[in-house]
């Protein structure tokens, strides 16, 4: 974005004459930032995609509707996280099993110590999920409960499989907004891409809530979940197709 | 030429106008006043309303309890009204829930009720209209049965709500008028009209009496339905039926009683909407002549509050008409209740029915001019017919005439839609040739804008989009933050991020908004009834912290200093330390103001509170402890009235000057910062005083983004000022919108808030009433609007960057303050960039009104918002946004 000509203190009015500004330049220093330009990806890669789909929501959200989501939402709710719990375990797995990892890294890895504590770190980590999911309006007080619930369904659905993903290291997984083209790295990896529609389809799942259809399915947190669940799978699909489209070609290590 | 400033200036000043004028000339079409039938009806021939030649009733007593909604009468739960639950079970009571067409407020349903006419829309804002010497709004010239009664040569007393006195001047023989001055008070209004009945009903001079009794809606309005009074409360209006009903009893003439309310009240106890339960209000018709055998009492609570049979609440005035045997009035539309007809022989009741079709035929007829097929049909109910079908008949008639109550004038609305949309293409094509034509400019940002715009304006077409738009206004404040927290986003300015967000969702559950959901937990609930301790702790916190802000961030100091030291601690100085006191005395009189209008609220105030409330007070000369409770507060009234234009003329006296001095000494930097201060101090002595705190939220959420826009700029190598202002007119939007219903405004006009639109006002006068009611309402977005200029011209003021020099390098600008020639310009862009979205909302709001225009929620919900963006456009993207700001600039 800096495309200032010169390194000066610049004021910029799209079309106004300079001549116009009492603004003289005084100072002709330039600086530069450097861009850490990646000769490679930053983001782990994985073999066969398809897979990696987490069509396990899709699951878990029929088994919630089946055992009355709209009845008891805290029960269920409570429920569906312990059907999830496993199915997320045997997810972790299939990630770490599609991962292209050098031999020496996958030497190192204790895998079944992975794949546990990766779900472990996503339920202590519901807690700064919560409160971001309170700042983005989701209602406490009264509704405290389901909120929570909400947390910590979403942080099982988006950050374990990152954290599976960077095994972990969280710290490699920052340097992904330092990319140029964030997005296209995002969208051509099945996890990342399911992981930010299911923040989407959960952001946009609360649409219809103040609509005065009342039907049981409005209430709290109900529209969240279901956008979220089916947003990482609508996530998934999306990365597979653009894949598909980039014939894989830019994946090469 | 087209480049020229004063070119674009001209071009945008007539955009905005013509977008003004656009919206006004729909109103004039969408608004239009009623047809109404002058002259009043008379008997064609003998009446038909006499039996065995006498009048059904010579004598009449008409009880209005205001806000009584049906299940205060009728149900097993809701309702202490056990004499009213005996007369119904004797057959002496005939019970209904009647539909009280909205907006359900009373001025309107008065005439609703004594016209038979269907209201116009704009009777609701005159119902703000409170004074009694306004007499624009009555009744004189129209016909009603009050007219029909007196011309009679009958006489009518009147005691209750001074409502009735502007509707009927000079009309009743005996008044005695209460106003709704002190909404706290319960029992003293209606005491002042059940007093006279001792009177009333020992002599004999009257022939209709009217009693208007306002407790209820005050306990209400205060407490909700389910309040601690209100069984009490309905307790004493049954002893008041009781006395009426002994009355008749004994009475050798024939009296009905009339027992109502002119509207509901929602679950919360407010009304002015068109909720199932504002709607439903209860009415009665009582005499010993009655006998209606078959009907029980109390019955159990339903939800849709529909108990007993069904009838609009303007058929009470046909049949009032007929029972008193008066020409039913010309306007009506209402139609003579079944129950009651059979009071009549057999053979009368057709004849009686066919006069009350006959009038409301001729209205018809004056109204379309010619619909044969309704006439045919009519002429031929009236060579033969059953009752039955004149009162299908007539229900279809009443249908059809109330739906188009109002004749849209299609020529004014499709030339002000026309116009409107001209100018939303001229604006879309200029802000984007503007922003995208050399590149250097953030093409997503762009769009992101535009697409917020859309997004917005495609809400309203849904109804219940409208009623919940404060949900939308989260959503884009925390869509627009998290965009450009993205954007921009860097380690350091995450804690100022935070802050807004932390700051946005405490003011988010301060209060209610919307329809739909409304609870008791909210902040401003909570503080108001059960803390007031916090309450006030809070407000004097945020007393504190403006006060110190209007000293400290601006320019006061370098205006008034005598030496010429630049620190804040220079308060040796004698200029600084007379600004210091001035500025304080100025809060602590706004805070005296608040806390004594706390009092007369009828709130309780906080021990620690007290001995400022009570010092206040002394001070005044006012003797609490000798005086009696109804004296003290007519005294305290009197003192608030000057504490709060003492406050004003101290506000403006301290700006003025401030100004003055400023200009003499040619100080530029600060002034915008000072000028925001003040009118802050201004705008939290208007709102409620439970949501005087929000300013501190507002003041942190301000602080945080003046940091974070500081952080921004610092960093960055170009200052592109059109990003800057795009950015800025982002978040000013969402915030002014999103404070705006964290107040506790709604699109409807239930919620307009008048407790501060008499603040140092002695009797009603229009001009500042409204404009004090609009400061009241749209304090937030008016705060917001200001603190966009200061955020523009000089960001590290807001951030408190207080040590901060006048930069000497141009490197570390970041207050565009010190390019005063691009003044002009930089606004150029700010209005234009608002336009692009009330142009855009406009044309898609009047095109939705215009489509739906026979919508069951076109009055209830279409209009109510039409309204509120009027005041939007009008109010302030003209007159804050564009004149205020341009003159804030002039003096800067």
């Amino acid at each position: 974005m800096a495309k200032g000509k010169s390194g000066r203190k610049q004021v910029s009015f799209d079309d106004v004459d300079v001549s116009d500004l009492d603004v003289k330049p005084e100072v002709n220093e330039t600086v530069e930032k450097q861009q850490a330009k990646p000769t490679k990806s930053v983001v782990p890669q994985l073999k066969n995609s398809s897979v990696l789909i987490p069509f396990h929501n899709l699951f878990v959200l029929w088994q919630m509707f089946q055992m009355g989501l709209t009845e008891d939402i805290e029960g269920t709710m409570t429920s569906g996280l312990v059907i999830l719990l496993p199915l997320q375990l045997i997810y972790n797995y299939l990630i770490i099993n599609q991962m292209i990892l050098s031999k020496k890294a996958s030497k190192n890895l204790n895998v079944p110590l992975l794949i546990i504590s990766s779900v472990l770190v996503s339920l202590v980590l519901s807690i700064p999920v919560f409160v971001i999911v309170i700042f983005m309006g989701a209602p406490i007080y009264k509704f405290t409960i389901k909120s929570f619930l909400l947390a910590l369904h979403l942080s099982q659905l988006i950050i374990n499989p990152i954290a599976m993903l960077y095994t972990l290291d969280f710290e490699n997984f920052k340097k992904l907004f330092y990319q140029d083209y964030i997005y296209r790295e995002i969208f051509s990896n099945v996890v990342l891409s399911s992981s930010l529609l299911t923040v989407g389809g959960c952001w946009l799942g609360v649409i219809p809530i103040p609509l005065d259809w009342d039907r049981p399915w409005q209430q709290w947190p109900i529209t969240l979940l279901v956008g979220g669940y089916a947003g990482g799978v609508f996530g998934g699909v999306i990365a597979l197709v653009v894949r598909k489209v980039r014939g894989c070609s830019e994946i090469s290590v | 030429m087209l480049k020229s400033i004063t070119f674009r200036w001209i071009v945008q000043i007539i955009l905005t106008v013509l977008n003004i004028v656009g919206l006004l000339l729909f109103f004039r079409g969408f608004f239009p006043s009623k047809v109404v039938l002058p002259g009043h009806n008379e008997f064609s021939s003998v009446s038909p309303f006499l039996n065995r030649g006498k009048p059904q009733f010579s004598k009449f007593v008409l009880m209005v309890v205001d806000a009584m909604r049906s299940d205060f009468c009728y149900s097993d739960t809701h309702s202490n009204f056990h004499f009213l639950h005996e007369l119904i079970n004797q057959g002496h009571a005939i019970p209904f829930t009647a539909f009280s067409n909205p907006p359900t407020v009373t001025l309107p349903r008065l005439k609703g009720i004594t016209t038979g006419g269907t209201p116009n829309f704009l009777d609701a804002i005159v119902n703000i209209n409170d004074d009694k010497s306004d007499t624009s709004q009555g009744l004189n010239s129209q016909d009603s049965w009050v007219y029909q009664f007196l011309h009679a040569g009958k006489k009518i007393n009147f005691f209750g709500d001074d409502t009735w006195l502007r509707l009927f001047p000079d009309q009743f023989s005996e008044v005695d008028g209460t106003n709704s001055f002190f909404v706290s008070d319960f029992t003293e209004v209606d005491h002042n009209v059940t007093r006279h009945l001792d009177n009333q009903l020992s002599g004999n001079n009257w022939d209709g009496l009217i009693l208007h009794y306002l407790g209820l809606d005050h306990i209400g309005h205060k407490g909700g339905p389910e309040s601690v009074y209100m069984k009490s409360k309905q307790e004493e209006m049954d002893q008041v039926l009781k006395r009426l009903y002994t009355y008749a009893e004994k009475s050798r003439e024939d009296i009905v009683i009339v027992l109502m309310g002119d509207h509901g009240m929602n679950e919360i106890g407010n009304h002015g909407g068109s909720s199932i339960g504002e709607t439903s209000a209860a009415l009665t018709f009582i005499s010993p002549k009655f006998k209606q055998p078959g009907l029980v009492a109390p019955v159990s609570n339903v939800s849709d509050f529909a108990y007993y049979n069904k009838i609009s609440q303007i058929d009470l005035v046909p049949t009032l008409s007929t029972l008193l045997n008066i020409p039913i009035p010309k306007n009506s539309l209402g139609i003579i209740a079944r129950p009651v007809l059979e009071l009549w022989p057999e053979k009368a009741r057709l004849p009686i029915l066919l006069e009350n079709c006959k009038q409301v035929m001729d209205l018809y007829i004056a109204k379309y001019d010619d619909r044969t097929e309704v006439v045919e049909k009519w002429e031929s109910l009236k060579a033969e017919s059953s009752i039955d079908k004149v009162y299908e008949f007539l229900s279809d008639i009443q249908g059809d005439m109330a739906a188009s109550a109002t004749n849209y004038d299609y020529s004014d609305l499709f030339s002000g839609i026309g116009i409107v949309f001209g100018v939303t293409i001229v604006t879309i094509i200029i802000f984007n040739f503007y922003f995208l034509r050399s590149g250097n400019n953030d093409a997503r940002l762009v769009f992101f804008y535009q697409m917020l715009v859309v997004i917005y304006a495609i809400h309203f077409h849904g109804s219940s989009l409208i009623e919940e738009e404060h949900q939308l206004w989260y959503f884009f404040t925390s869509v627009s933050l998290v965009y450009l927290g993205f954007v921009y986003f860097k380690s350091s300015n995450l804690a100022y991020l935070t802050l807004i967000f932390a700051g946005i969702r405490i003011i988010r559950s301060w209060n209610n908004s919307g329809q739909k959901y409304s609870s008791k937990y909210n902040i401003g609930y909570y503080l108001l009834n059960s803390n007031s301790a916090l309450l006030w702790t809070l407000i004097t916190l945020t007393y504190f912290i403006v006060t110190l802000s209007t000293y400290a961030q601006g320019a006061f100091v370098n205006t008034f200093t005598f030496s010429n030291t630049n620190t804040l601690s220079g308060a040796q100085d004698f200029g600084n330390m007379l600004t210091f006191i001035t500025l304080f005395v100025v809060a602590s009189m706004s805070y005296s103001f608040k806390l004594m209008q706390f009092y007369l609220d009828g709130n309780v105030l906080p021990p620690v509170a007290r001995s400022i409330f009570s010092w206040a007070v002394d001070s005044y000369g006012v003797k609490l402890a000798q005086l009696n409770d109804h004296d003290a507060k007519i005294q305290l009234a009197e003192v608030c009235v000057s504490l709060s234009r003492m406050t004003v003329s101290a506000i403006s006296f301290v700006l003025f000057i401030r100004i003055i001095v400023g200009r003499l000494r040619g100080i530029k930097w600060g002034t915008a910062t000072d000028v925001t201060n003040l009118i802050t101090m201004y705008l939290m002595h208007q709102s409620r005083v439970e949501n005087i705190p929000i300013f501190a939220v507002l003041l942190v959420i301000k602080f945080a983004w003046a940091r974070f826009t500081v952080d921004l700029l610092k960093r960055k190598q170009t200052l592109n000022i059109d990003h800057d202002i795009l950015t800025i007119t982002i978040i000013t939007l969402c915030l002014q919108n999103l404070t705006f219903f964290s107040m506790g405004n709604t699109n409807s006009l239930a919620t307009v808030d008048l407790s501060n639109a008499y603040n140092g006002i002695k009797a009603y006068d229009i001009i500042p009433v409204g404009v004090l009611t609009f400061i009241s309402n749209f304090s937030g977005p008016v705060f917001w609007s200001l603190s966009s200029l200061q955020m523009l011209f000089e960001p590290s003021k807001a951030a408190w960057d207080i040590f901060s020099k006048k930069p000497i390098t141009k490197d570390s600008i970041t207050d565009l303050i010190f390019f005063p020639k691009l003044k002009k310009m930089i606004l150029w862009v700010k209005t234009l960039t608002s336009l692009l979205f009330y142009s855009v909302a406009g044309v898609n709001l009047l095109g939705s009104c215009l489509n739906l225009r026979f919508h069951l929620f076109i009055w209830s919900v279409f209009s109510p918002k039409l309204l509120y963006f009027g005041v939007w456009v009008v109010l302030i993207n003209f007159l804050v946004d564009l004149v205020v700001a341009g003159l804030v600039l002039l003096v800067m």
